[in-house]
C-alpha cells in the first residue's frame, strides 16, 4: 500500500491557482459593476445547485439552530427557531422549488418584520455580482455571467409565495 | 349287550326259575300237610266223639238192664241208683250226639272235598236221626220206669220190646254214623293222595322247563362267543402269515367288538411299523451304496493326498530358502533404519532453532502493532482538532457573508468595508480548503495506519502458523525418528520371526513325513472300509428281502 506524498506547506498548486482566479473576478466585477446595471447576490447552495438571493434583502445568515416543528404546518414551514430573542418562521426553500437537498445546514434571516422570515439552506457560498435581470416578477430566474451562472430568487414574489394570507388580506 | 351281561342273564333267568321251581314246592307241601292235618283232626275228633257216644249206649243198657234186675228182684235202692246212672249215660250220649251233629254240619260247610262234604251231611243226617231213636228210646224208658215206679211189671215187660227196637235204631244210625266216618277217612286220604300227585307233576313240569331254558341260555351264549372267537383266531392266523392288508368284523359294543377294534388298530400299528421298517430298510440300502461310493473316492483322495504331500514338503523347501533371504535383507533394512534416525535428529534440532526464531519475530511484530495503535490513537486526536479549525473556518466564513451583508446595507459607505469582508471571507475560504487538505491528508494516514495494522496482524497470524507448522514439523519428525526406531525393533523382530519360522517351517517338515505316513495307513483303512461297506450292502439287501414279506 502507498501513501500519498504530504506536502509542507499544505495547499496545491490547483488550489492556490483557485483563490488567486477568484479573487481576481471579484477584483473585475466590482469593475465592471460601474459600466452595466449590476446587483450583488448572495449565492447559496441548495441541492448542489447554485443560487443568488439580492443581498439587500438579507438581514443575516447564520448557522441552523434548533427547529420547533408546528404540527399542521404546511409542507414549506419547518417550523419555528429562536434568533436573536425574537421568534423567526423557518421554511424550507427547497420544498418550495422542489428541489431534493442532502439536509439544510445554513439559514438565511430576510429583512421582513412581522412576520420575520428566515430560510434553510444547503450552505451559503459568498457574495456575488451579476447583471441585474429586468425581466417579468418571477420567482426564479436564470442569470448568467460568462462562465457563471445561478438561479436568482426574487425576494418579492418569495414572500408572496411564502405569505399568501396577506394577499388574501389585500 | 356285553358277553358278561349275557351271561349274568343267563344265571339270573336259571336262578329266578329254580326259585320259583322252590317255592312252588314248599306251597304245595304245606297245603298237603294243611289238608293231612285237617282231615286227620277232624277224622280223630269225629271218631272220639262216636266212641263216646258208643260207650254212654252200653252204659244205658248197662244201666237199664241192671235196673230192671234190680226191678225184678226188688232191690229198690239198685233201681234208683241204676235209674240214675241211665240217666246220666242217655244224657251224655245225646249230648255226644248233639256235638257231633253239630260238629258234622261245620265240617260240611269248610270241607277238603266235595265228597268229603256229602260224607259230613250224611252223618249229620245220621246222627239225628240216632239222636231221634234215642229220644224215642228215653221216652220208652221213661214210661218203663213210670211202671217200675208203679211196680206194674207187666208194664214194664211189655214195653220192654219197643225199647230195644229203639235202642236197636239208635245203634244202627250210630253204626252208620261210624260207617260214613271211614268212608270219609278213606276220600281225605284219596284227596292227599291227589294233591301230592298234582304237586308232583308241576315241579316235575317246572324241573323240564328250567333244564330246557338253561340249555337254550348256554346254546345261545356259546354261539354270541364262540363264532366271533373262530373269526378273530382266523385272522389272526393271517397276520401271523404276513398279511396286513386285512381286517376283522368290529360289530356290536361288547368286548367283542372292543377285541376286533383293537385288532384292526393293532394291524393298522403294525402296518405303519412294517411300512416305516420297508422305507427305512430301502434307504439304508441306498446310504450303504453311497457309503462304497465314498469310500472309493476316498481312497481316490487318499492317493491324491499321497501327491499333495509330496509337492508340499517341496514348496517348504523353497520356503526355506526365501526365509534365509528375508532375514539378509532384513539386516540391510536395520542399518539403513538406523542411519535414518541420527538424520531425523539433526532436522529436529534445525527444527527447535527455527521455531525459536519465529517467536522472536512474532514478539517484534507485535510491538510494531502495539506502537501502530497509539499512532492511530494520535491521528485520532489531530482529527479532532482539525475538526475544530474547520467549525472555526466555517463561522469565520459566516461572519465575513454577515459583514459583507452589513456592507451592502451600508450602501456606498460600506463599499471598502465590503472588500475587507470579501478578504476576510477569502481568508476564511483558504482556511477551510486547508483544512479539507489536511482532513484529507489524515484520512490517508488513518488508512495507511489501518492497512499497517491489519499487515502486522496478518505478519503476527503468519508468524504463529509458521511456529505451529515448524511445531508440526517438530511432531513429525519425532514421530518420524519414533517410527524409525519402531522400524528398527520391527525388523529386528522380523529377522527373529524368520529363524523361529525356520525352526517352524522344520517342525512342519517333519509333521508332512507324519501326514504321509498317516494317509498310507488311511488308505489302508479305506480298502477296509470298503469292504465293509461291501458287507453292508449285501445285509441291508437280505433286509430289503425280509420287508418284502409283508403284504401291505
Amino acid at each position: 500500500m502507498t501513501i500519498p506524498t504530504i506536502l509542507a506547506d499544505g495547499l496545491d498548486a490547483d488550489a492556490i491557482a483557485a483563490i488567486l482566479s477568484a479573487r481576481q473576478r471579484a477584483v473585475g466585477g466590482v469593475r465592471q459593476a460601474d459600466e452595466r446595471a449590476t446587483e450583488t447576490l448572495l449565492a447559496f447552495d441548495l441541492g448542489g445547485v447554485p443560487h443568488g438571493l439580492p443581498i439587500d434583502c438579507v438581514r443575516a445568515v447564520a448557522p441552523l439552530p434548533k427547529v420547533t416543528r408546528l404540527p399542521g404546518a404546511p409542507a414549506m414551514l419547518d417550523g419555528l427557531i429562536a434568533w436573536r430573542g425574537t421568534v423567526v418562521n423557518l421554511f424550507a426553500l427547497a420544498t418550495l422549488l422542489d428541489r431534493d437537498t442532502d439536509g439544510a445546514a445554513t439559514m438565511i434571516v430576510l429583512r421582513h418584520d412581522a412576520p420575520r422570515i428566515a430560510l434553510s439552506v444547503d450552505s451559503v457560498s459568498g457574495v456575488v455580482t451579476m447583471p441585474r435581470q429586468d425581466t417579468a416578477t418571477a420567482l426564479s430566474t436564470l442569470v448568467i455571467d460568462g462562465d457563471e451562472r445561478l438561479t436568482r430568487i426574487d425576494p418579492v414574489v418569495l414572500i408572496e409565495r411564502l405569505l399568501p394570507a396577506r394577499l388574501q388580506e389585500g | 349287550m356285553s358277553v358278561s351281561t349275557r351271561i349274568a342273564a343267563g344265571f339270573a333267568a336259571l336262578t329266578a326259575i329254580l326259585l320259583a321251581l322252590g317255592v312252588y314246592a314248599l306251597v304245595q307241601i304245606g297245603e298237603v300237610r294243611q289238608t293231612v292235618d285237617l282231615i286227620v283232626e277232624r277224622d280223630l275228633a269225629s271218631m272220639e266223639a262216636l266212641n263216646r257216644i258208643d260207650h254212654a249206649l252200653s252204659r244205658k243198657v248197662e244201666q237199664r238192664s241192671s235196673l230192671v234186675q234190680a226191678f225184678l228182684t226188688g232191690d229198690n235202692a239198685r233201681v234208683r241208683e241204676s235209674t240214675a246212672g241211665w240217666r246220666n249215660a242217655v244224657e251224655e250220649a245225646q249230648r255226644g250226639l248233639a256235638e257231633q251233629e253239630r260238629a258234622a254240619e261245620g265240617y260240611r260247610d269248610n270241607s277238603v272235598t266235595g265228597t268229603r262234604s256229602e260224607l259230613w251231611a250224611r252223618m249229620a243226617q245220621q246222627l239225628a236221626e240216632g239222636e231221634r231213636a234215642l229220644a224215642q228210646t228215653r221216652t220208652d224208658v221213661e214210661t218203663q220206669l213210670a211202671a217200675v215206679a208203679a211196680g206194674d211189671r207187666a208194664g214194664v215187660l211189655a214195653i220192654e220190646a219197643d225199647i230195644v227196637r229203639d235202642h236197636a235204631v239208635t245203634v244202627a244210625r250210630v253204626g252208620q254214623a261210624r260207617e260214613t266216618l271211614n268212608l270219609a277217612i278213606e276220600r281225605g286220604r284219596d284227596a292227599t293222595s291227589d294233591v301230592y300227585g298234582t304237586s308232583r307233576i308241576s315241579i316235575v313240569i317246572g324241573l323240564i322247563l328250567a333244564i330246557a331254558i338253561a340249555v337254550v341260555v348256554a346254546v345261545t351264549t356259546r354261539r354270541s362267543i364262540v363264532r366271533p372267537l373262530d373269526s378273530f383266531m382266523t385272522f389272526v392266523g393271517r397276520i401271523g402269515e404276513g398279511d396286513l392288508s386285512t381286517t376283522t368284523d368290529t360289530t356290536g359294543q361288547d368286548e367283542l367288538g372292543q377285541l376286533g377294534r383293537t385288532l384292526n388298530e393293532m394291524v393298522g400299528g403294525l402296518r405303519t411299523i412294517a411300512t416305516q421298517n420297508r422305507a427305512a430298510t430301502n434307504d439304508l440300502n441306498a446310504a450303504t451304496t453311497e457309503i462304497r461310493a465314498s469310500t472309493q473316492e476316498q481312497a481316490a483322495s487318499v492317493e491324491e493326498q499321497l501327491a499333495a504331500v509330496q509337492e508340499t514338503a517341496a514348496t517348504v523347501d523353497e520356503i526355506t530358502h526365501s526365509g534365509a533371504q528375508i532375514t539378509r535383507r532384513a539386516q540391510e533394512v536395520i542399518a539403513q533404519a538406523q542411519a535414518t534416525a541420527q538424520v531425523s535428529d539433526a532436522g529436529l534440532t534445525a527444527v527447535t532453532d527455527t521455531a525459536r526464531a519465529m517467536d522472536a519475530i512474532r514478539e517484534q511484530a507485535e510491538a510494531v502493532a502495539a506502537n501502530i495503535v497509539a499512532l492511530s490513537e494520535k491521528t485520532q486526536a489531530i482529527g479532532d482538532i482539525i475538526a475544530t479549525v474547520n467549525d472555526v473556518s466555517e463561522r469565520s466564513h459566516l461572519l465575513a457573508l454577515n459583514a459583507s451583508i452589513e456592507a451592502a446595507a451600508a450602501g456606498e459607505q460600506g463599499r471598502s468595508f465590503a472588500i475587507v469582508a470579501s478578504e476576510m471571507k477569502q481568508l476564511a475560504d483558504q482556511a477551510k480548503g486547508a483544512t479539507r487538505n489536511v482532513r484529507s491528508i489524515l484520512g490517508d494516514i488513518q488508512r495507511g495506519i489501518n492497512s499497517s495494522v491489519m499487515l502486522t496482524e496478518e505478519a503476527v497470524k503468519r508468524v504463529a502458523s509458521g511456529k505451529e507448522r515448524t511445531d508440526a514439523g517438530h511432531a513429525a519428525i519425532e514421530e518420524l525418528a519414533t517410527r524409525v526406531q519402531e522400524n528398527v525393533q520391527t525388523f529386528q523382530q522380523i529377522v527373529a520371526s524368520t529363524n523361529q519360522q525356520q525352526i517352524g517351517i522344520e517342525q512342519v517338515t517333519i509333521a508332512l513325513q507324519n501326514i504321509r505316513e498317516a494317509s498310507q495307513q488311511t488308505a489302508a483303512s479305506t480298502r477296509q472300509l470298503d469292504q465293509a461297506a461291501s458287507d453292508l450292502g449285501e445285509l441291508s439287501r437280505t433286509l430289503v428281502g425280509l420287508t418284502e414279506r409283508y403284504r401291505l
